[in-house]
């Protein structure tokens, strides 16, 4: 934000403020200012700034309500944007989700779409605890229609973009578009793949996605954060708790790769979930390929050989 | 009524709505320097 941005024109100095780039100090303060009765919303660069911040971000912003018997509110947004596959290396393409969502208190939304994009923020501000809104770098220029005027995306509800009835794919931010295109690779090979977007994940809709498990039997979580620390790991958890009786198959999670995120794009794009790994997890699936196998790093190399430079393998088969 | 806009206009467009609409909110952005 720089002193010529049009919000400090139209709102003023008192209600837009340019905070130095100290993240400790400006949620600190946010949290403090909700304390009061304002309705802050505090946007940061990239959602690993929280990082530096986690005590205002986790342990206080979200407990203080609780702690005081209801006594005061924490009604404060976190605006972040994450999950940036560009070059951005290890400290700016993290998806830390999984940290905030098991955080009581503190809910956690991740619009897929412009539409989403607006009706989760503007059911954001208005609640009255904190939320982490997370939004995508590599949504930031996707187009889509928008409903004008007041729209609101209630929170804990999730969107079924597409309907199905041999497969679950259940993804979020960024990876719903790629679920969607592989739903559509899949049609064409005669499977019918559901393809649901939770659009927050505290609070989750875990009873639309066991629903649809009930349908199709099978489900395919599809999302970029590494595997044991995702929210798809929590969401297969949920399913085996609430839905193991309608599996036909083993859950299988399509994620990036328990690495830091590369600076080199193609080494990235060998990391992170994509079309084809989502396409060739469903048909193992479907295949009854996936029965008993752990699905995780020993499955995503043998499909990334065929995608990637081959300069890139050679450079890890000799690490 | 629906028009075509970019996500990030979205989110943008719904931050400014809500402190048209509540005086309340308030908005801290970080600078660049």
């Amino acid at each position: 934000m720089t002193e010529r941005d049009p919000m400090l024109k139209m709102f003023g100095r008192s209600r837009v403020r340019i905070a130095p780039i100290s993240e400790t100090a400006e949620i600190g303060i946010a949290v403090g200012t909700a304390l009061t009765g304002l309705h802050p919303i505090v946007e940061l660069w990239m959602s690993e700034f929280m990082l530096v911040a986690m005590d205002q971000v986790l342990n206080e912003a979200p407990r203080l309500r609780y702690m005081s018997g209801g006594q005061v509110q924490v009604p404060l947004v976190l605006k972040a944007g994450y999950g940036f596959a560009a070059g951005w290396g290890g400290q700016h393409s993290n998806c830390i989700y999984h940290t905030m969502m098991g955080i009581p208190g503190l809910k956690v939304a991740l619009p897929s779409t412009p539409a989403n994009a607006k009706g989760l923020m503007a059911s954001a501000i208005r609640d009255n605890n904190p939320v982490v809104y997370l939004h995508h770098y590599m949504l930031t220029l996707d187009t889509g229609d928008v409903p004008e005027g007041e729209h609101l995306v209630p929170f804990g509800v999730a969107d079924i973009k597409r309907a199905g009835s041999d497969v679950t794919l259940v993804a979020t931010g960024w990876m719903v578009k790629k679920s969607l295109a592989a739903a559509e690779q899949l049609e064409r090979e005669g499977i019918s793949a559901e393809v649901i977007d939770p659009r927050t994940l505290a609070p989750l809709d875990v009873a639309t996605i066991v629903r649809s498990v009930k349908k199709t039997g099978r489900l395919v979580l599809v999302d970029q954060a590494p595997r044991q620390s995702s929210a798809a790991a929590v969401i297969a958890a949920e399913v085996a708790e609430k839905g193991f009786e309608h599996l036909r198959a083993p859950v299988v999670m399509v994620t990036d790769l328990d690495a830091s995120v590369p600076y080199s794009e193609p080494l990235e794009s060998y990391l992170l979930p994509n079309e084809e790994k989502i396409v060739d997890a469903v048909r193992s699936c479907r295949s009854g390929f996936a029965r008993g196998r752990s699905y995780g790093e020993d499955f995503i190399p043998a499909v990334s050989r065929r995608s990637f430079p081959q300069e890139s393998w050679r450079l890890r088969e000799s690490s | 009524m629906a028009g075509e806009m970019m996500y990030g206009e979205a989110m943008a467009t719904a931050i400014i709505e809500e402190m048209q609409r509540d005086a309340d909110v308030v908005f801290y952005g970080q600078t660049w320097r």
